[in-house]
């Protein structure tokens, strides 16, 4: 039995979270288990809420934001994302996990061929970070 | 003892998952959330750079992870004592009884038998369902006459949406981010006397006479350099400090009021070199919101401030929030002034004109002394009244107030209890005691000896009882 991890996807409108890509993220990975949780369409993200995803055992948080890509810079309505995203990472790291549980990736159509290994360059920190501790932590209660 | 609070909270004890639990919790608070969502804005301004702003929000944050982790754990408790409390906890034991404080303060717990030195601490039946309380814009301070015009607000205001002129406070709703430290900071929103008395009383070196507080010793004293004598108040020990203090180079710079051409509108000024000691020199009994430009002392490593009661009240309160604000980190000498009562800006002048037959511009100096309020002109004519015909016209938040000898101050400084051009000194903290007997030493202050301490403080206590007499309870409007 190997480990299992929990990751929660979360994207904001526009992005289309179809079922190939699903497959992609839980195809079998090295004896690793991975359960799907989604948030589609979210409009807003807030650090307590993020927290409380790992307080409640997600072991990593993939979020897309949809935007477009002009002339090498990113623009979305999402942008303050990333400012929530780097304070709850920041927050995480204090109490012990790992600073890079929750991952951003700029969503633009047209890097859809990237999307292959921005899912296994995730995959590949939240393996060596290992699972939330947390859920190691409650079994023990 | 003394009391030394770590705000760099260790949670290294404290299981995983009620960390988390608590932190989660923690990210509600709300000066947390106003400020991170202000932070671009609050950068730009300026007032706040990075890593000052980065610190205060570690420490809401911190402070408020260890505070929702205490209250989780006491939540089904029955009432325990302090030192019940502390063995519970990893965290440094000054911590969790300003953590306990503050949270009674905050309508979270109840203090039974305030006053014994074991207190019971109890988390409240009557808790509403959200455990975050929110705290309105100072203003609702002043719009209840509470407000003591110390500035503190103003000055620590990140996006600097707080005006004080003369005697008015406005809050400017549109630049207002609702972050909540200017309520947080004030002296007068809620108080932390239950904490500041439990401090004081933990320090077995304090003496303590009701209407002086706690204390070291008490002194009747007076300068001993002639141009500070010739310009003082009584016995010009505040700026014999100041002046030693700058000399030796043990602050950076003071804080006080500085005299420019008209007496009675001096400025609040941030003086670096003795020298300019003189022009400070001499009471006004006008409100000044002296901690208004605590900001701009950021700069320094060590300032020293003079002050009246509440404005020493203000600071002391402010260091023990647990809040890291850069203002108070250099403030190493606080100088409390004795205090009956003041006055606001407009509020003298009518009283002047009211009751005095003489031109503003004539007066040179004031004065308060044994119940009666005195003006000299620059002839050297003496005009006084008795100061219950004055109460009228004083500040609305001194019948409120019950602090006549700046209790929280290392030193504290006033005419009453000792003679015509001498001074009483109450030393409060040993670095207190440490700066007056080197200004002793180094012939700046002569002090009265073979000093009988029992009629200074008979009187003190007497005057200070009478002001502490018929205050009424104090109710902030909420709307």
């Amino acid at each position: 039995m190997g480990i299992s991890y929990k990751i929660l996807i979360i994207s904001t409108p526009g992005f289309q979270l179809n079922e190939n890509f699903i497959s992609t993220l839980i195809k079998d990975r090295e004896n690793v288990s991975v359960l799907i949780n989604r948030e589609e369409n979210r409009v807003t993200l807030d650090i307590n809420e993020l927290l409380k995803y790992f307080y409640e055992g997600i072991d990593g948080i993939f979020v897309f934001i949809k935007g477009k890509m002009k002339k090498g810079i990113f623009e979305s309505g999402y942008k303050n994302f990333q400012k929530i995203v780097n304070e709850t990472n920041r927050i995480l790291a204090k109490r012990g996990l790992s600073d890079g549980r929750i991952k951003i990736c700029f969503w633009d159509g047209k890097n859809y061929k990237n999307l292959n290994e921005f899912i296994t360059q995730f995959f590949k920190k939240l393996k060596k970070f290992g699972p939330n501790p947390i859920k190691f932590e409650k079994l023990e209660v | 003892m003394v009391f030394r609070l770590k705000n760099d909270y260790n949670f290294g004890g404290v299981q995983l998952h009620k960390l988390l639990y608590a932190t989660f919790k923690a990210s509600n608070n709300f000066h947390y959330r106003a400020l991170f969502k202000a932070k671009d804005d609050i950068l730009k301004i300026g007032k706040y750079n990075q890593a000052e702003l980065n610190m205060i929000l570690d420490s809401i944050f911190e402070a408020e992870t260890a505070r929702k982790y205490i209250f989780e754990e006491l939540k089904n408790s029955k009432p325990l004592k302090a030192t019940e409390i502390i063995k519970r906890f990893p965290f440094p034991k000054e911590n969790i009884i300003r953590d306990l404080f503050y949270m009674k303060e905050k309508g979270l717990i109840e203090v039974l038998d305030v006053d014994k030195k074991d207190p019971l601490f109890k988390i409240r039946d009557d808790l509403k369902k959200s455990d975050e309380n929110y705290f309105n814009s100072v203003d609702l301070v002043y719009d209840s006459n509470l407000c003591c015009q110390c500035g503190l607000c103003s000055s620590i205001c990140p996006v600097n949406a707080i005006n004080l002129r003369k005697d008015y406070l406005y809050v400017d709703e549109s630049k207002c981010i609702t972050c909540g430290l200017c309520y947080e900071v004030c002296p007068n929103s809620f108080h932390m006397d239950a904490l500041m008395e439990n401090i004081h009383r933990m320090d077995k070196s304090l003496k303590y006479t009701n209407g002086l507080g706690y204390y070291k010793d008490i002194y009747s004293a007076r300068t001993r350099k002639y141009s500070i004598k010739k310009v003082a108040q009584d016995g010009g020990i505040a700026t014999s400090l100041l002046y030693y203090l700058l000399k030796q180079k043990l602050v950076d710079a003071v804080i006080t009021i500085k005299h420019l051409g008209n007496y009675l509108e001096p400025k609040v000024s941030i003086i670096e070199k003795a020298e300019e000691l003189n022009k400070t020199a001499g009471s006004t009994y006008v409100h000044f919101p002296v901690l208004s430009i605590l900001h701009k002392a950021k700069k320094y490593d060590k300032i020293a401030l003079v002050a009246l009661p509440c404005k020493i009240k203000a600071i002391s309160k402010g260091k023990l929030i647990p809040i890291k604000l850069p203002m108070f980190r250099n403030i190493k000498y606080k100088i409390g002034l004795f205090c009956m009562e003041s006055f606001p800006y407009e509020e003298i002048f009518k009283l002047i004109k009211d009751k005095f037959s003489v031109s503003v511009d004539e007066i040179i100096k004031m004065d308060i002394k044994s119940g009666v309020f005195e003006l000299t002109v620059d002839s050297g004519e003496k005009y006084s009244l008795s100061l219950n015909d004055c109460k009228v016209y004083c500040s609305q938040f001194c019948h409120f107030c019950g602090d006549l000898t700046a209790e929280f101050a290392d030193i504290s400084l006033g005419s009453i209890g000792s003679d015509e051009g001498w001074s009483t000194v109450i030393t409060r903290s040993d670095k207190g005691e440490k700066i007056f007997k080197n200004a002793i030493k180094n012939r700046l202050i002569e002090i009265k000896s073979s000093l009988d301490e029992s009629p200074i403080q008979s009187k003190i206590k007497r005057v200070a009882e009478k002001k502490k007499e018929n205050i009424p309870p104090i109710e902030i409007q909420a709307f």
